[in-house]
C-alpha cells in the first residue's frame, strides 16, 4: 500500500452522483486530502489480554521495540511492539479494541523522516503533459495530509484572448484544461517510485474565480457539460449577451470529459428557423471558444443559442506520411529500369 | 438530439457605428465578453514629468534653457459611451474588475488582415464608470481606459 487520496475536489452537480464535476477554479484552492497507508492490517486481535495486529504478510525490518502507527477501527494511535511471530505482531498496549475491520500500520519508526512528494503536471496544446512543479508535504503522525495545487497551475493560465477568431471553435488550453499528479514517498536511507501518472484519476482547472455562496466552491460544476442534463451554463458575464455584426464575438463553455467523444453541435433559432452546425469534436476535454454563426438578416433583433449532443463523433486522424492502400506512385524511368525482373 | 446546454439568449445590434472602441475583458467565469462603445468622446494623453535637472547656467548669451526634461511619461487615454439598456449596463460595468480589457486595434479591416483581430491590452481608469442619463429601459453610460503608456526617449 502507499498513498490513499480520501478527499479531492470533485462536486456532484445537481446533488447527483453520476454528474461528478471534476473541475476547479484555478485562482482558487484546489485541495485535495490524503493518507499514508504503508502496509494493509486484516484484524486487530485479543488474547489473554494481548492485543495482536493480523497481517497480510510481515514487512522486512520490523523488530520489538519499534514504534507503528495502528488505524483500523476505533484504534487511532502509536502503538508499540512488544513480540513479532509471522504475520502477528503483539502489542505493549492494552487499550486497544479488537475487530475484523482492517485498516492500516505506519511503520513509524522502521521510516524515519518520512515525507511525500507531490509532482504535478497539466497539458500542453499537444495534449501532453508538462511538469508543473513539486511540493513536499510531512504527514501527520496519524498518516493523514492534505495538498492544494492550484499554485503550480495558475502559472498556465492566459489571461489575454488568443483566439484567431476563423474556425466555428477552438480548445483554449490556457483557459482551462487537464491536470495530474504523481505521488512519491521518501524516508531515511530509501524512496518508492513515483506513482504512475493518472494513477489518482484525472482532473480539470479553469481560468476561474467562484465568488462568495456560489454553489459547488470552488468547482465550477454549473459550467461543465454533462450528457443528461441541458442546464449547463456557457461562461459569459452578460445575462443576454449582444453581438454586433462585423465585430468578434464568442461563447464559451466547458467541453468536459463527460461529453468526449461525442458530436456537440452549435443551435441557434431566430423564431423564424433553426440552424444546426457541427463544432470541431477534437477539441474536445478543454475550455472551448466558439463563434457565432453571423450573417444575420437585420430583422434579427435576437436568437437563441445552445449546444446539442449529436451522438458518436466521428473524428478522421491522418498521420503524417499516410497513403491510402491503393495509391501507387509510378517510378521515373530510370528507377524502374533497376528493379530486378 | 438532447440539449446540453442551457439556452443562450444572445440580443444581434445592427446599428451604425461611426467611432467604434470594441473592447474584449476576461469574465471570472473565464470566458470573454464584448462591448461595442459607439460614441467616442474624448482622445486625451495624461503627461508627467518623472525627472528634470536645471544644470548651473555660466554662458546665459548662448543657454537654450535653465530646466530640461530627462523623462517623461505619456499615457494615452479615450473617453467613450455607450447607451445601453438597464440589465446590459451592470453586465458591462464588471470590465472594471477585469484581469484583462483589450481593444481592438483593428475594427475595420481584421477579417481580412492576414494577423486576424490585433488586440491591445488597456486599461480602465477606476472610477470612470459613470451613467450619465437614464430613462425608463436605457442609460447613456461613460467611461475612460488608458492604452499603454508611449515611449518615449530619457536621458
Amino acid at each position: 500500500m502507499s498513498v490513499v487520496i480520501t478527499a479531492d475536489p470533485t462536486r456532484n452537480v445537481n446533488g447527483d452522483s453520476l454528474l461528478q464535476s471534476r473541475w476547479s477554479a484555478v485562482n482558487q484552492p484546489i485541495l485535495f486530502g490524503a493518507t499514508r497507508q504503508d502496509h494493509p492490517v486484516t484484524m486487530v486481535q485479543q488474547t489473554l489480554g494481548v492485543f495482536r495486529i493480523v497481517l497480510f504478510s510481515a514487512p522486512a525490518g520490523l523488530v520489538v521495540g519499534q514504534k507503528l502507527w495502528l488505524k483500523s477501527g476505533v484504534n487511532n494511535q502509536s502503538v508499540t511492539i512488544s513480540a513479532i511471530s509471522g504475520v502477528q505482531i503483539s502489542l505493549v498496549e492494552t487499550n486497544l479494541t479488537a475487530g475484523t475491520l482492517g485498516g492500516f500500520i505506519n511503520l513509524t519508526t522502521l521510516r524515519r523522516n518520512y515525507y511525500v512528494s507531490i509532482n504535478v503536471y497539466s497539458v500542453d496544446e499537444s495534449n501532453t503533459y508538462v511538469y508543473a512543479g513539486t511540493q513536499d508535504v510531512r504527514p501527520a503522525p496519524s498518516g493523514e495530509f492534505s495538498f492544494d495545487v492550484h499554485g503550480y497551475l495558475m502559472s498556465k493560465a492566459a489571461q489575454t484572448d488568443e483566439f484567431a477568431y476563423n474556425v466555428i471553435n477552438k480548445k483554449r488550453i490556457k483557459t482551462g484544461s487537464k491536470y495530474n499528479f504523481t505521488i512519491q514517498e521518501f524516508w531515511t536511507g530509501s524512496n518508492t517510485q513515483p506513482s504512475a501518472l493518472g494513477g489518482y484519476g484525472t482532473y480539470y482547472w479553469t481560468n476561474s474565480a467562484k465568488q462568495i455562496q456560489e454553489k459547488y466552491n470552488f468547482n465550477v460544476g454549473a459550467h461543465v457539460l454533462f450528457r443528461t442534463i441541458d442546464t449547463t451554463k456557457f461562461m459569459s458575464d452578460f445575462e443576454k449577451p449582444t453581438y454586433f455584426p462585423g465585430f468578434p464575438f464568442s461563447l464559451s463553455f466547458i467541453w468536459s470529459e463527460k461529453v468526449a467523444g461525442r458530436q456537440l453541435q452549435r443551435v441557434e433559432d431566430d423564431f423564424t428557423a433553426t440552424t444546426t452546425d457541427n463544432l470541431d469534436a477534437a477539441q474536445a476535454t478543454a475550455v472551448n471558444i466558439m463563434m457565432l454563426k453571423g450573417g444575420y438578416a437585420t430583422s434579427v433583433d435576437e436568437i437563441d443559442v445552445w449546444l446539442n449532443d449529436g451522438g458518436v463523433a466521428v473524428l478522421n486522424y491522418v498521420g503524417t506520411g499516410y497513403v491510402g492502400i491503393t495509391y501507387v506512385e509510378p517510378l521515373p524511368f530510370e528507377e524502374a529500369v533497376k528493379q530486378p525482373k | 438530439m438532447p440539449r446540453v446546454t442551457e439556452k443562450k439568449r444572445v440580443r444581434i445590434d445592427h446599428t451604425c457605428v461611426d467611432s467604434p472602441v470594441y473592447l474584449n475583458w476576461l469574465g471570472v467565469s473565464g470566458g470573454r465578453n464584448y462591448w461595442l462603445f459607439k460614441k467616442k468622446q474624448s482622445l486625451g494623453v495624461s503627461v508627467s514629468i518623472t525627472g528634470e535637472y536645471q544644470p548651473y547656467t555660466e554662458d546665459i548669451e548662448n543657454a537654450k534653457g535653465f530646466v530640461f526634461n530627462t523623462g517623461v511619461e505619456a499615457v494615452p487615454t479615450i473617453t467613450m459611451g455607450a447607451r445601453v439598456r438597464s440589465a446590459a449596463k451592470v453586465d458591462i460595468s464588471k470590465m472594471r474588475h477585469s484581469l484583462c480589457v483589450q481593444m481592438l486595434m483593428n475594427p475595420l479591416t481584421w477579417e481580412t488582415d492576414p494577423s486576424g483581430p490585433v488586440w491591445q491590452v488597456v486599461r480602465p481608469v477606476p472610477g470612470s464608470f459613470q451613467v450619465i442619463e437614464t430613462d425608463s429601459k436605457f442609460e447613456v453610460i461613460e467611461i475612460t481606459i488608458t492604452l499603454p503608456s508611449l515611449n518615449i526617449q530619457s536621458t
